[in-house]
């Protein structure tokens, strides 16, 4: 890497109040890269509805990332907190005159969706929403740090954060480093491995597959630095868009645009208040004091739709062309 | 060249016996023939006879069992004939497509395997293929060993002898599987004193 | 390869599939050896390597029972297919967000039916009984035998009609529903409508607007300012169209989510209302209750579009006709009082005004065929027709009777509705109620967006008819971004008179349909549990006086069941007394399919039909309003074959095994048809023309209006096709389909009775109910159990379709849960994961428990139709549905409601069942 080399970063915008927790983005990824035998509880991207204990379960209180600048120390996830993918065998039903149900081979008692739609709060003040989860191509990637082989980078051209696998020795330091539980280990073939941007993909002036293959035309993908790009507006010019939990000190690279839709909270008379239903307290535990900014920002442009007056913010979370949400990327091979 | 030969009629008679029980199977089993001819074959390839239980009841008694035992789906754990069924579900695509690159390498078509292109019948017939085209000897059989030699240790080796285990011993179909992963093992166990393949064997060949 | 090449090819298989098992030399019966190809085997590596590069890209569609119609390429390599992706070449119309990328997780699941455990491979007859999963394989000329002789005995010693034939949703692939069909209508078969069956038609929408069903393309959603999510949660059942909903909020669009519990569509909206479960219909006759009493309704709009104006005599309740004031009158004319004559007047457009041009039933889906009325013909021109008062009229025998307009009537019945009684109702406080009324009557547009939700209550009639008022008021209708829009059910064979053309070649009205919630209701001889009603003495009324149908006719049993495409014993209600009473009457259970579900289980013979990737057809839907298709990516897998050349090749067998028996010829006295089965494998096939499914592809694009001009060539090249016209609208270039504008904005009489949107309903049962006008009735309280019982559709699957896959099913929780509200649980000593049993007088399930904090406490939900092979220790949703007949859909007597399949007839009432829950403690088996 030489001072020569031009720093970009390639980043993503989720939008919360789009994303309606299909896991389009989930399977997308996981067909494409994680299908390898011995890689089932691995999800690069993973959807869970929050609040909740999430993917790996209680995956944000197992140390990791950096304490005032300094590597703090995490865990590994355990296998039961990823969940032990459920097997089936109905074929024994149903070719070959078993009489028992196809059930999961293992004991089912956590999986990556578990906690689909519960949410918190009491009937009928309950909340929820999606919170879909990935690589944060860090600015300051806790995993590379902790990697001993020098297995994982961030590479200059686009902020990636990769793992070679030739160098990669099986230490499981990274995966125990990363805060947000993105690294993963193949015990198979004892090697770690995470998301890498879909690189393959992203050099073919393709979109990420999470992102040209999301339904709910939540994601937005494109460089920071581009001014053409909705993440940079998002991001930069808007501040609407923010990091998850970005106490951990590592300088995520994918950005939230909070939930600022949704139901008051009920009184007691049924009628609805003033007040939101998900706690201004609670998001700003995910996303930093700064929400509660970005959320009267948000609201107000809204306002301004209601009454018919133009809204840039608005129009650049509509995304009314697909390609409008991709930077300078294409959604799909054109053959 | 013996050998081979050997393996090859071997490869064949365990295909046709894996697969869905037909007549002229039948006609075989019935008079003994088959028996014979697989213990035959298998003492020379693998230096031990195979003993193949004699099927009881007719043709149609030996293909319910089959079903049963592991034509359709999964057929229990472990128990299928289809190599995808050993794998997750959606990784069959990647085999398949291997699978059939091996066989296109030697100009075998795919179009009438109904059996599926991952089913043990027709990985013992391409072993088949292989082992006879090698005994023929000549100056072009290098490709034909080493393709034999990666077949078995990427995919015969990887999950008969699990399905002969899964099976057992026991009747026509448990004796067929106890050779074949018998074969299979001394393939494997062969192959793995033999110095690597030379890059570029196609070209060569 | 050319076709002498092919010949030579084939000939040569054929000599080695006849190889030796002994022989010495080579031997292949699997692989096809070209000895042309020498061998260049560059290792494994290189075989590798090539990793996920494809060679071939070709069109796919899902044809699941899925509204989404989302076109996708399938690219494979090597006859293997690789993955598939959303094609994302649907045309976005202008100022409306993008339309792309169409298409969920289940949809890239869609190979797992190809590759997977549970795919079919090969002919099975049934060893063991039946469900226990014993086989044997058989060959295609083998299994086709059994059926052909079972299908020929049936006809021969019960009937033609003694075959029956299930095959639902022609929108999805209405080339494979076709060829079932085809075969039916040729033999003399009975088939069955579905979309009433499932619960997914709306009978009252069908009562006000005289049309089958219709809905505005989801991209219209943008477009409304005000949008009702009324027992919908299309977050979780409409995954590709959410976005619209979420993007119209962005725009500033106000969402309100109407539903019990707090779903992921209410956390999308700005107010949730949750009425107690199956009070809808006050809530909704409060607001017109409002929208009335305060003045609020469009009144030009009411006067022209609806039956409002329309006189009613308050001696007899029913409306003032033409036959009441003259000699020779007509009876189905009918009188507005017009304030500038100070007369009454013959309003246009009924039904007496059909001109003589009355076209052909090609308009299956509408009640009549208005749309060759003049344009204008509902104008009022100088009519000034009154909403209110009271009029007398002097009758043709001399009485003097008094009248008064459908709208002064209505306002009676609402002062029953008003929105301090319907908080008592629905819990939901008067002022919201109030509230909301004044914002619905003041925005514009708005829209009521729902579904199943609310439809399978059993007075869902009521409920529709009710939000049809509401848009109907407020001038909502045919309006872009407005109307009730009601998704639920892929009803929406769009070229439908194309696909009619190809399944029933002599018209529909000669195919046997029998209407299938009454068909299982009476042959599987169910038990509804409802006393009181009078059910069983009105079904037979409504039977004899040939109102609905009944196959077979004269009391007698179906003997053979042919089912495809449809998972018809996992999903019917009272499905215990299906089991146990109906399929003992059944000499043979025939089920063609991709995969083994509940009703191959438990079928005598299956059939491996070709997944959705291994052949051509055509896919539509009434989300969207292009046309698209699937091409064979690879030739069928293992020995599955198409639908249609299924039945092109059972019609062979049954041909030549009635010709072996001479009994080719069979007179049909129903329809006076000399049968000529000799002849039936030329008539399936149109004597060769329609040999191949693309030909019959072709042939539905080509005989339908909406397709006129369209070859699927084209659509394979350019991508999806807009449809050239529709249903009940004009298309409009660049501008989203909304229904029922050639009747709002062409002023064409609306197919009803009256030519209008009708809310007076005088049929005599609808009068005897006092249901001639919307009027809430409270939920069924025939199961004296605690808790309800509530089936959605479920985000992870359709139907049954993914249900077992893998992929999804390691997203939730390894199997079917029951959620239910935490205080309800704990009241029941349950822990979230534990095992429930839950029950009432029709049967019993055991399933794990969710415990889930936005359920409401005395409802408990199970999203519907899990196999019967799943994660339950017993049983399914269906196990305790019962099927429950609504006496005011059996009406086949009056103007627009008669039957016509999956037009009008008895459809879903799963809302209305009742349980109990408690904690399992037996023993929990072993996963297999």
């Amino acid at each position: 890497m030489t001072s020569s080399t031009r720093h970009r970063q390639m980043a993503f915008v989720i939008d919360l109040n789009k994303c309606i927790g299909c896991q389009g983005c989930t399977i997308a990824c996981k067909r494409l890269w994680t299908t390898a035998p011995g890689l089932e509880a691995a999800y690069w991207m993973n959807v869970e509805t929050v609040p909740g204990r999430g993917y790996p379960r209680d995956w944000a209180g197992r140390g990791g990332g950096f304490d005032k600048g300094r590597p703090k120390p995490g865990r590994e996830p355990t296998p039961e907190e990823y969940g032990i993918p459920f097997e089936f065998d109905y074929s024994a039903r149903l070719f070959s005159g078993k009489r028992d149900r196809g059930r999961p081979r293992a004991a089912a008692d956590w999986a990556p969706n578990w906690e689909e739609d519960q949410g918190a709060g009491a009937y009928p003040n309950t909340y929820f929403f999606y919170l879909p989860r990935m690589c944060n191509h860090c600015d300051r990637p806790a995993c590379a740090e902790a990697c001993e082989a020098g297995a994982i980078r961030k590479r200059p051209e686009d902020g990636l954060v990769l793992l070679d696998p030739d160098r990669c020795d099986g230490s499981r330091a990274c995966v125990a480093a990363c805060p947000y539980a993105k690294t993963f280990f193949d015990a198979a073939k004892a090697k770690a491995h995470k998301c890498h941007g879909c690189f393959p993909r992203l050099e073919a002036g393709l979109a990420p597959a999470c992102v040209a293959q999301c339904t709910g035309r939540a994601m937005h993908v494109g460089f920071l630095d581009d001014g053409a790009a909705s993440v940079h507006k998002l991001v930069r010019q808007w501040g609407v868009a923010l990091p998850l939990m970005d106490g951990f000190g590592t300088g995520p690279n994918v950005f939230y645009i909070p939930p600022f839709i949704g139901p008051a909270v009920e009184g007691p008379d049924g009628t609805a208040g003033a007040a939101a239903r998900i706690p201004d307290n609670y998001l700003a535990s995910l996303f930093g004091p700064d929400v509660r900014t970005a959320l009267r920002v948000l609201r107000a442009e809204r306002r301004k739709r209601g009454r018919g007056e133009p809204s840039e913010l608005m129009d650049l979370l509509i995304g009314r062309d697909a390609r409008a949400l991709l930077g300078h990327l294409q959604p799909h091979p054109s053959r | 060249m013996a050998l081979a030969a050997a393996r090859s009629r071997a490869y064949t008679l365990l295909a046709a016996a894996t697969a869905y029980p037909d007549e002229a199977l039948w006609e075989t089993l019935a008079d003994g023939r088959f028996a014979a001819a697989l213990a035959e074959s298998m003492a020379e390839a693998t230096g031990e006879p195979a003993v193949v239980a004699a099927p009881a009841g007719s043709l149609a008694e030996l293909q319910a069992e089959y079903v049963a035992a592991f034509d359709l789906g999964r057929g229990g754990p472990g128990r299928s004939l289809h190599e995808g069924d050993h794998r997750p579900a959606e990784t069959r695509p990647d085999l398949l497509v291997e699978l059939a690159a091996f066989y296109r390498c030697f100009g075998l078509g795919t179009q009438h395997c109904t059996a599926g292109l991952d089913h043990l019948s027709v990985a013992l017939e391409f072993m088949h293929f292989l082992a006879f085209h090698e005994a023929g000897g000549a100056a072009g059989s290098a490709p034909y060993r080493h393709a034999q030699r990666d077949f078995v240790a990427r995919h015969l080796a990887d999950w008969v002898p699990a399905v002969a285990a899964a099976h057992g011993e026991s009747g026509f179909h448990g004796s067929v599987l106890a050779a074949a992963a018998r074969l299979v093992a001394a393939d494997a166990g062969r192959y793995e004193t033999e110095p690597a393949a030379p890059g570029g064997v196609g070209a060569a060949g | 390869m050319g076709a002498p090449n092919r010949r030579k090819f084939l000939k040569g298989v054929a000599a080695i599939a006849a190889a030796p098992v002994l022989g010495s030399g080579l031997s292949l019966r699997s692989l096809a050896a070209d000895p042309a190809i020498r061998p260049d085997y560059p290792g494994w590596q290189d075989l590798v390597r090539r990793g996920w590069t494809w060679d071939r890209r070709t069109r796919g569609a899902h044809l699941v029972g899925c509204t989404g119609g989302c076109p996708h390429w399938v690219y494979s390599r090597d006859g293997i297919v690789l993955r598939d992706e959303q094609s994302g070449d649907l045309p976005a119309l202008p100022g409306l967000p993008d339309p792309n990328p169409r298409g969920c997780a289940k949809g890239s699941c869609a190979i797992d039916y190809m590759y997977g455990p549970y795919r079919l491979k090969h002919p099975l007859i049934r060893m063991g009984e039946r469900g226990d999963g014993k086989w044997r394989r058989a060959s295609w000329d083998e299994a086709l035998q059994l059926i052909a002789d079972r299908v020929v005995d049936a006809m021969v010693r019960h009937g033609p009609d003694s075959v029956s034939v299930f095959s639902p949703a022609p929108a999805v692939a209405p080339v494979s529903y076709a060829a079932g069909h085809r075969f039916a209508h040729l033999t003399g078969a009975h088939a069955h409508t579905f979309f009433d069956w499932y619960g997914d038609h709306a009978p009252g929408q069908t009562q006000t607007l005289g049309v089958q069903c219709d809905a505005a393309e989801t991209s219209d959603w943008f477009n409304a300012r005000l949008i009702l999510l009324w027992g919908a949660n299309p977050v979780q059942t409409r995954i590709p169209d959410s976005h619209y909903l979420t993007e119209a909020a962005l725009n500033g669009t106000r969402v309100v989510t109407i539903a019990p519990d707090y779903s992921s569509s209410a956390a999308k909206s700005d107010q949730w209302l949750h009425p107690r479960p199956g009070t809808d219909a006050a809530l909704a006759l409060a607001l017109a209750h409002v929208i009335v009493e305060e003045r609020l309704f469009d009144a030009a709009f009411v006067a022209e579009q609806t039956d409002l104006p329309l006189l009613v005599r308050s001696d007899t309740r029913r409306f003032l006709r033409e036959a009441d004031l003259v000699e020779g009158g007509a009876e189905d004319r009918f009188f507005a009082h017009d304030q500038a004559s100070g007369r009454p007047v013959a309003m246009r457009g009924c039904w007496a005004d059909q001109p003589d041009t009355r076209a052909a039933p090609r308009h299956a889906y509408l009640g009549r065929d208005t749309l060759s009325f003049p344009e204008g013909t509902l104008a009022l021109g100088d009519l000034r027709p009154a909403l209110e008062g009271s009029f007398r009229v002097r009758t043709r025998d001399g009485g003097d009777v008094e009248v008064r307009p459908v709208l002064e009537l209505l306002r009676r019945t609402l002062a029953d509705h008003s929105p301090r009684k319907a908080a008592r109702i629905t819990g939901i406080p008067a002022a919201t109620i109030t509230a909301l009324a004044r914002e619905l009557a003041a925005t514009r547009p708005a829209t009521i967006i729902t579904g199943a939700g609310i439809n399978h209550w059993f007075h869902s009639d009521v409920l529709f008819r009710a939000l049809h008022l509401l848009m109907a008021l407020t001038g909502n209708v045919g309006r872009h971004g407005g109307g009730v829009n009601h998704y639920v059910g892929q009803w929406k064979p769009v070229p439908s008179a194309g696909i009619n053309a190809l399944a029933f070649p002599r018209g529909v009205s000669r195919q046997r349909f029998c209407q299938t919630t009454i068909w299982t209701y009476l042959h599987a001889e169910a038990r509804d549990g409802i006393e009181g009603m009078d059910i069983p003495r009105r079904l037979r009324d409504s039977l004899t006086s040939g109102q609905m149908p009944l196959y077979p006719r004269g009391g007698r049993s179906p003997k053979v069941f042919i089912c495809y495409r449809g998972n018809y014993l996992n999903q019917t209600k009272s499905q215990g007394d299906v089991l146990r009473t109906l399929w003992p009457k059944l000499d043979l259970v025939v089920n063609i399919n991709i995969r083994m579900d509940t009703t191959a289980l438990y079928s005598d013979v299956v059939l491996p039909s070709a997944h959705w990737y291994e052949k051509t057809d055509l896919n539509f839907t009434e989300e969207h309003t292009w046309i698209h298709m699937t091409e064979p990516a690879i030739p069928p897998m293992y020995e599955a074959r198409s639908d249609w050349r299924i039945f092109v090749d059972l019609a062979a067998k049954v041909e030549e095994t009635a010709r072996r028996r001479g009994v080719t010829t069979l007179h049909d006295d129903e329809f006076g048809w000399h049968r000529d089965l000799g002849r039936l494998h030329a008539e399936m096939t149109a004597d060769g023309r329609l040999a191949r499914d693309e030909d019959a592809a072709q042939f539905i694009l080509d005989n339908a209006p909406e397709t006129k001009g369209m070859t699927l060539d084209a659509i394979r090249r350019k991508g999806p096709q807009r449809v050239v016209s529709n249903w009940t609208s004009p298309m409009e270039e660049g501008v989203p389909y909304t229904p029922f504008r050639h009747f709002t904005h062409g002023r064409k009489p609306w197919p009803t009775l009256t030519g209008r949107q009708q809310f007076y309903i005088d049929h005599s049962l609808f009068l005897e109910l006092s249901q001639e006008l919307p009027a809430y009735r409270p939920p069924l309280d025939s199961d004296q159990f605690p808790l309800r019982f509530n089936t959605p559709h479920s985000r992870h699957a359709v139907h049954s379709t993914f249900k077992d896959n893998d992929l999804m099913l390691r997203l939730q929780r390894g199997g079917p849960v029951l959620e239910m509200a935490p205080a309800d649980g704990r009241q029941r000593g349950l822990a979230d994961n534990d095992w429930a049993e839950l029950w009432n007088d029709h049967g019993r399930l055991i399933c794990r428990v969710k415990l889930r904090p936005g359920e409401p406490a005395g409802r408990v939900t199970m999203h519907h139709a899990p196999e019967l092979y799943q994660d339950l220790i017993q049983g399914g949703s269906q196990s305790v549905c019962p099927i429950r007949i609504t006496p005011t859909h059996l009406v086949g007597d009056y103007g627009h409601l008669v039957f016509r399949p999956n037009y009008y007839g008895p459809g879903g009432s799963q809302r209305d069942v009742r349980v109990e829950v408690r904690r399992y403690t037996g023993p929990v088996p072993a996963g297999l």
